[in-house]
Order: C-alpha cells, then structure tokens, then sequence
C-alpha cells in the first residue's frame, strides 16, 4: 500500500482552461434547466443588445425597457432556436422587433411624427462640440436618420455580414447596403463639416 | 476621410455601457422569475369557478326574488320526503365541505421533499 502510495507520481496540477462554451452549448444547457447557462449568454450580449436598443430608441430607460423584453421573449422562444444558427441575428432581430413595436407605439400615441433628433442636434456646432472623434462620430450616427443609423449600428455590431444585417431588419440585401452606402456618405459629410467647424474655431 | 477609415472607425467605436442593475433585471424576470406553486391551468379554472359562483350567487339573490330561500326549501323538502329529513343550513355545510375536499384533494399542491435522514 505505502509502496503504492510512494510509487505514485506527485501531484503536478495542470491547470487547463476550459475552451467557453459555444452559444449552441449554452443555449441547449439552458433549455435543460441550468439557469447559468443562460446567465451566461445574456453576459455575452447584454452589452451588444443595450447598444442596438439605445441607437433605436435614443431614450436610455426605453432601450433598457426593450432589452429586458427581447431578452425576456427570446428566454421564451428559446426552445424555437434552430441549433447551428447565429444567436446575436437571433436576439438581434427580436431586440429590433420590440424597439419598432414601441416605437410604432410612442408613435400612435402621441398622434404625430416622430421628431428625428437629426434637427435638433445635426449641426456642424453642436457635433463640433463633442470632444473626440469617437463621440463626434457617436454625435454623428445619432445624427442619422432612423433607416440609416439602424444600418450603421449593426454594421458597428456584426461587422460585414451583410446578410446578417439583412437577417435581423427583414430588408432584402441590396437596400441593406443602399442604406449603408448612403450612411455612410452622411457620416462622412458630417465629420467633414464638424472638422471645418474645428478648424474655424480659434 | 475615405471609406475604410470611416469603416474602421466605426467597427473601433466602443459600445455604449449597459446599466449597472440591467443584468439583474434580465435574469430576474427570465430565470430567476417566481414560479407558480401550482400550475397555471388550475389557478385560472380555480378563478372562473369562483367567478362564476359569485356571478350566479348574484342572479339568484338580486334577480329573483326570494329565489334563494325557495331553492333551499325545495331541496330540503324533497330530502324529506325521502326520508332523509336534515335541516336545510346543516346540508348546505355537509355539501360545500365535501365538494371542497374533493376539490382540494385533485389539486397539486407543492410538497416538502423529504431529504435522506430527515
């Protein structure tokens, strides 16, 4: 026994970290009743999802309001998840649909258009006065018009993945990239007047 | 600033920073969300039974008159002449308390589990 004992090797610990579980792995896990699982997934695109639903609803208590239900409604859909499929187009798309709902809704209710904030806040002197690129470009997709700054911010999110983006705003592909053609020719007309505007000023 | 500036630029903007009590709001309304002790189906029949008690209890009390008082000698006369002669309000209590039992006894109430040793 002691010989046993003495013949086994020392205890070396080799401390490997587990690969992340892929979002398929969690998304099943989660349907099996492992509430961390999910926890997990929601960690992974809270941020993502909070960030579409501020560039949509431009009210931080409404994207929040939008985030919990997309993220409430896609823990009930969850078993309709077709395995192999992206979960942020998933989740992008659901998040989207509740933005427009409240948005149609805030619409009806208040029985008029909805002011584009592009007016108020789309001149050269108020964008110049940001004090970054990064804000100035912020001050600049806030900027655009709803069709466009949607575009651009899941361009932000997902990259090129054109189709993806098609995906999540139900648009056929050739007006997704229209949109972002045409946004980005606004962006950059923008950033070019707010850099005149900081040149002028002394 | 030409296209793959602006493109970089775009996809280096940082992401805006979710609220501090956002998570807690998901998970508590998603898997963190109370369940029911029973299940659905008996909470909602539970209520339009009882809704549908109160609504007929309100017919016969308000729309016919002395409706409730004659239905109850009716019965108790009818049980009378079966020879099974009991006073209308002791028959009314045995029938509400059995048919409650009854009740009771279908329904799934949540159990203690009885962990090993206890």
């Amino acid at each position: 026994m002691a010989v046993a004992i003495l013949a086994e090797p020392r205890s070396v610990r080799h401390i490997v970290e587990a690969p992340p579980l892929t979002d398929d792995e969690l998304i099943r896990a989660a349907l099996a009743g492992r509430a961390e699982a999910f926890g997990t997934l929601v960690e992974r695109y809270e941020r993502a999802v909070y960030h579409l639903a501020l560039r949509t609803m431009r009210d931080v208590e409404e994207a929040k309001d939008a985030t919990q239900e997309g993220f409430f409604k896609a823990y009930r859909a969850l078993h309709t998840f077709r395995p192999g499929a992206k979960f942020s187009t998933w989740i992008f798309t659901i998040v989207y649909r509740v933005c427009c709902d409240r948005l149609a809704r805030r619409k009806r209710f208040s029985g008029d258009e909805l002011p584009d904030r592009a007016d108020g806040t789309a001149g050269p002197e108020a964008i110049a006065e940001q004090a970054d690129d990064a804000r100035r470009l912020r001050a600049a997709i806030e900027a655009l018009p709803e069709k466009y700054r949607v575009v651009v911010t899941l361009f932000h999110l997902q990259g090129k993945q054109y189709e993806e983006i098609a995906a999540v705003l139900d648009l056929p592909l050739g007006t997704v990239k229209t949109h972002l053609f045409r946004a980005k020719e606004l962006l950059r007309k923008a950033l070019d007047d707010t850099a005149h505007a900081h040149k002028e000023t002394p | 600033m030409t296209d793959d500036e602006l493109e970089r630029a775009l996809i280096a903007l940082p992401l805006e920073e979710p609220p501090a009590d956002l998570r807690r709001r998901i998970l508590v309304s998603t898997v963190y969300r109370p369940r029911l002790a029973v299940p659905a189906w008996e909470v909602w029949t539970a209520g339009t039974l009882s809704a549908l008690v109160v609504w007929l209890a309100y017919l016969v009390l308000t729309g016919i008159p002395r409706a409730g008082r004659d239905a109850v000698h009716a019965l108790a006369a009818s049980l009378d002449h079966l020879g099974l002669a009991v006073g209308a309000p002791t028959l009314l209590w045995t029938i509400l308390g059995i048919s409650s039992a009854v009740w009771i006894s279908q329904l799934s109430l949540p159990r203690r589990e009885l962990r090993p040793g206890q």
